[in-house]
């Protein structure tokens, strides 16, 4: 009798580990399990071909919820569900990406038309990564490519060719400053990390024995400085030539 | 107006020059008839192995293998003598460029350090007119150097975002 209890729990302790040799494997090699996968795209790879980052989901539970990376930095989620042996294509030199999602979730298209993020509500906040998975909008692309700085600047050029400069108090700052903050507002909302490079200057701090903590927090600092100088930078000198072309026209 | 030309020419020139030398110099060191040859003579030679059974055929096997073994040595070896020349002659263009950039700016700003860039209405430039008209203290005017920093740092940002900051056959 202790034999066959025995037996049957070792049968039981087998066919559990059987159940779950996928997820543990899955688990070990570093994929999410319950047939998700979230891959992360780089805008470049994304314009010029599909890369590979895949992150883990922890959660074999429940399905996942994604947040969007940081499109200005470059980075797109979108998540495939392999459960029912479908899977997600990135488009090569199209920009068309197909997810499917399980449990409901409609079948979309990448480039703008459905951007329904998926979100479970069941999800625990102790979950250790969380992405809001937004198919890759168009937008995305114009910032990354400064587009819309481009535009801003005419615009603004435009404003002062009619006299209408009275609506940022003459000043050709106020416009960026408003863009930029906004912009960096959506990407602070949309809870993106964008992978931040120490460099030499962090890596110098680093051996200078500062710590790690502020090193980060500085280098943060700087990469934001550096941005928003980069943008102006694009911003001004768009200005400055639309100028000289209405002067000459003009 | 002229500065702003020539400010302009020039950085555009240093922009797009790695452009042009990422397409020029693949041309250059392009795979050459020698090594086109090799690789022929191996595609066949592997074909052939393909077809022989190594336990029926075996000395002939090991013949042809051998001779393969040598054809890959030499083509590797051709390869990377080709590419280290390519690598010397891409470092060597990317830093004369730089240096030869580098004087060409500062002899423009040591003759055009009292004259701006542009002169725009002193209202626009409010409130960061005084930074950006140093040292020409000109109300409303964008100093050469100024104008250099930002036209370097926007085309080097856009030029990033194409893909087109590298001296790298692409």
């Amino acid at each position: 009798m202790a034999d066959d209890s025995v037996a049957a729990k070792r049968e039981a302790r087998r066919r559990r580990i059987l159940q779950n040799s996928q997820a543990r494997l899955e688990k070990i090699t570093g994929r999410p399990t319950n047939g998700t996968q979230v891959k992360l795209v780089s805008t470049n790879e994304y314009l010029n071909g599909p890369i590979d980052l895949v992150e883990d989901d922890d959660d074999y539970s429940q399905p996942t919820t994604s947040t969007s990376a940081d499109v200005g930095d470059n980075l797109y989620c979108s998540r495939e569900d392999n459960s029912d042996d479908e899977y997600s294509i990135y488009g090569n030199n199209s920009r068309e990406l197909y997810s499917k999602y399980s449990q409901g979730d409609t079948l979309e298209t990448a480039d703008g038309h459905a951007n329904t993020p998926i979100t479970n509500p069941g999800a625990s906040p102790e979950e250790t990564r969380e992405l809001q998975i937004k198919p890759p909008k168009k937008i995305h692309l114009i910032t990354y490519l400064k587009i819309h700085l481009l535009l801003l600047a005419i615009l603004v050029r435009l404003f002062y060719y009619f006299d209408l400069g009275f609506v940022f108090g003459e000043s050709i700052f106020v416009p960026f400053v408003v863009v930029e903050a906004s912009h960096l507002l959506v990407l602070e909302l949309s809870k993106s990390e964008s992978p931040e490079s120490t460099g030499i200057i962090g890596a110098v701090m680093l051996l200078g024995g500062i710590s790690p903590e502020r090193v980060h927090r500085f280098m943060k600092i700087f990469n934001l400085a550096s941005r928003i100088g980069g943008d102006f930078s694009v911003y001004f000198v768009t200005f400055v030539f639309f100028h000289c072309a209405i002067e000459e026209l003009s | 107006m002229h500065a702003i030309v020539l400010t302009t020419g020039v950085c555009a020139i240093k922009a797009l020059l790695p452009a042009l030398f990422g397409w020029i110099l693949p041309k250059i060191y392009k795979e050459t008839s020698g090594e086109q040859s090799l690789r022929r003579q191996e595609y066949e030679m592997k074909r052939t192995l393909d077809g022989l059974s190594m336990i029926d055929e075996f000395a002939k096997y090991a013949k042809l293998q051998r001779q393969l073994n040598k054809v890959q040595e030499q083509l590797t070896e051709a390869r990377s003598i080709r590419m280290s020349h390519y690598l010397k002659v891409k470092l060597t263009l990317k830093y004369v460029v730089q240096v030869i950039y580098a004087l060409i700016l500062l002899i423009i700003i040591w003759n055009y350090k009292y004259t701006p860039a542009i002169i725009l209405p002193s209202e626009w430039t409010v409130p960061f007119g005084s930074i950006a008209s140093w040292p020409t203290e000109i109300a409303g005017g964008i100093s050469i150097s100024v104008w250099l920093f930002l036209l370097e740092s926007s085309s080097r940002l856009i030029m990033s975002k194409l893909s087109l900051s590298d001296y790298s056959i692409k």
